[in-house]
């Protein structure tokens, strides 16, 4: 047989068969790699100019509206509430320790992903073998309750101090369905067709997104909605401007709400600037809180992480070389005081992690090396591993109680992730 | 509490994984490997993600850093270790045309992989000679090089073989 290099490539382009089964690719997975080998990195290189420039920033030291008393919580899922110890009183030592969470012994992973700010309950999942199959998981004390929700790649977001949790299903944000979860039932929330929970306060008030049927994209297509309850249906905010688009990320106990947002008119480009929203309680109009000021100059970007006690935290970006390409960008952490509208800078960088009602963050720590930490008002407090060293404390936090005392995550060990509770005097 | 970046990201990826799969499997053939290959690409997207994001074409960055990791890959041999343990493929039997495709893989599995490389780009995907070299980080001249220096290749490795129902009338 006589054949030319032209048939060669109709061959080609006629070679149309796939692979025989469907992608094994754990984004997750990748997540975590992508996080792990950044704090490498960063450990050994620009984190200490990092550092260095965050060390000029001075916090106030008086803090309004902390410590003030818990609303009783309403109807407990459970007529006893067992604690795993007496919970410590005095000042903030920063003295952690850290605990396996009980319930997951079958499973090939676990982890936190919310807690109450009282660090009564925390929510989480197991991993199963199948990377797609999660076990949801409410802890209260050291009790254990194990939640169904139909669908996939389901995750709890938030819990109140009821135990009423929050959270979504789906393998993508266009297929996720919002839904709660109240005394051990499921509740799928009402009036979106697909969307998310991300938020709950202790009113029972829900906050997340719904996709837009006219969105183009994921990134398009999000409107921040509030549920006034988990059976009410969802009603959308009023937007910022009209082609503004994000989640709703947070609820303060006043009913102040914060989103994610970002002006997407007349773009199909994810990249446009974030801006953290919030909606006061009686207030007809958003909010959208000013870029920081930051040592180095303007921010271009603020993206939030939490509301809590009227603190927004989160993570404000600057050009390092303004109007060079590559846009290499310096990230600076951020505290909003929304009583006052002031910004300061926190003493020390964490990653994907969370706020409290004293405007402390929790996270992953950059800069300093692998590990897990908490950033009060004025220092860095490194989180233990199980078996009680700093060394061993590479993770996550994704609860933090507003005292301070008790914090929920992950912790990687022997190749595997493990729910814990840390405690803290 | 909730990041809407990751969030961004995956679902992002989440809707362009079987594309990607099927990228991967062009190049290396193996639906293993290809899943290793994708794994790879979505944790290097991920460190580059608030950068990538802002990219005008993310899809045509993603496709390159398959690509480039698909070539690494071939001098350094990473992505020999198994993420999961699966199965091997089973090919259906009834598969019109099954012998012919058999025959081009196992053609095009010969070929050395910056050449398949870009034959993958330019015929299975069909794109442009200055998007294959974006892809590949080369010039568009070297793309028709390779691509040249490739299809011969491909019709010395074809031109003994049969290859029923392929093109009848060059039968």
């Amino acid at each position: 047989m006589r054949i030319d290099e032209d048939q060669v490539a109709d061959l080609l382009r006629r070679l149309d068969d796939e692979p025989t089964r469907p992608p094994r690719v754990d984004l997750g997975g990748a997540i975590r790699e992508a996080r792990r080998r950044r704090r490498n990195r960063r450990a050994t290189a620009a984190g200490a100019a990092a550092l260095g420039v965050l060390a000029v920033a001075v916090l106030p030291v008086a803090l309004n509206g902390v410590d003030r008393g818990a609303p009783a919580p309403a109807t407990s899922a459970s007529p006893s509430t067992p604690s795993p110890k007496p919970r410590p009183s005095g000042p903030w030592q920063g003295v952690c320790t850290a605990a396996l969470l009980p319930g997951s012994e079958e499973a090939a992973g676990s982890e936190v992903t919310a807690g109450d700010p009282d660090g009564r309950w925390l929510v989480g999942r197991l991993t199963m073998h199948d990377f797609r199959d999660y076990r949801l998981l409410i802890w209260e004390g050291n009790r254990v309750r194990e939640i169904a929700i139909p669908g996939e790649e389901q995750q709890l977001r938030d819990v109140n101090r009821a135990g009423l949790a929050v959270g979504a299903t789906g393998r993508s944000l266009k297929l996720s369905q919002p839904w709660a979860v109240r005394d051990g039932e499921a509740i799928r929330l009402k009036g979106v067709s697909s969307g998310s929970a991300a938020a709950v306060n202790d009113a029972g008030r829900i906050v997340g997104f719904r996709n837009a049927e006219d969105g183009r994209e994921v990134w398009t297509q999000q409107r921040p909605v509030i549920w006034d309850s988990s059976e009410a249906s969802a009603v959308d905010l009023p937007l910022p401007g009209p082609g503004w688009a994000g989640s709703a990320i947070d609820i303060d106990e006043d009913g102040t709400i914060l989103a994610e947002m970002a002006d997407m008119a007349g773009a199909d480009d994810p990249g446009r600037p974030r801006r953290a929203v919030i909606w006061r309680p009686g207030a007809t109009r958003p909010e959208v809180l000013p870029l920081p000021q930051v040592p180095g100059g303007t921010t271009i970007q603020f993206t939030p992480v939490s509301l809590v006690g009227g603190w927004v935290t989160g993570m404000a970006y600057r050009e390092k070389q303004p109007g060079k390409s590559g846009r290499a960008l310096q990230e600076y952490p951020v505290r909003i005081d929304l009583r006052t509208g002031k910004a300061d800078l926190m003493p020390a960088v964490v990653w994907a992690g969370t706020g409290n009602a004293r405007g402390w963050q929790a996270g992953s720590m950059a800069g300093t090396g692998n590990g897990t930490a908490v950033v009060t008002d004025t220092k860095l407090v490194k989180l233990p591993g199980l078996d009680g060293t700093t060394a061993s404390g590479d993770g996550w936090v994704k609860s933090l109680s507003d005292d301070g005392r008790v914090l929920g995550g992950q912790l990687f060990q022997n190749e595997r992730g493990h729910a814990v509770r840390w405690t803290c005097r | 509490m909730p990041d809407a970046s990751d969030e961004e990201y995956v679902a992002y990826l989440s809707a362009r994984l079987p594309a990607l799969h099927r990228l991967a499997y062009s190049l290396c053939g193996n639906a293993d490997q290809a899943d290793d290959l994708v794994q790879e690409a979505a944790t290097r997207l991920f460190e580059r993600w608030s950068r990538a994001s802002r990219a005008d074409d993310v899809d045509a960055y993603v496709r390159a850093i398959v690509v480039r990791l698909f070539l690494d890959g071939r001098r350094r041999g990473w992505w020999r270790i198994r993420l999961f343990a699966a199965p091997p493929d089973v090919r259906r039997s009834e598969d019109r045309g099954v012998e012919e495709r058999t025959v081009l893989r196992d053609a095009l599995a010969q070929v050395p992989p910056r050449q398949r490389a870009v034959l993958v780009l330019r015929f299975l995907y069909d794109l442009p000679v200055d998007e294959v070299a974006r892809s590949l980080g080369c010039s568009a001249g070297t793309v028709k090089s390779q691509t040249s220096h490739g299809l011969a290749a491909m019709r010395r490795l074809l031109s003994d073989r049969q290859l029923a129902g392929s093109n009848g009338k060059e039968r």
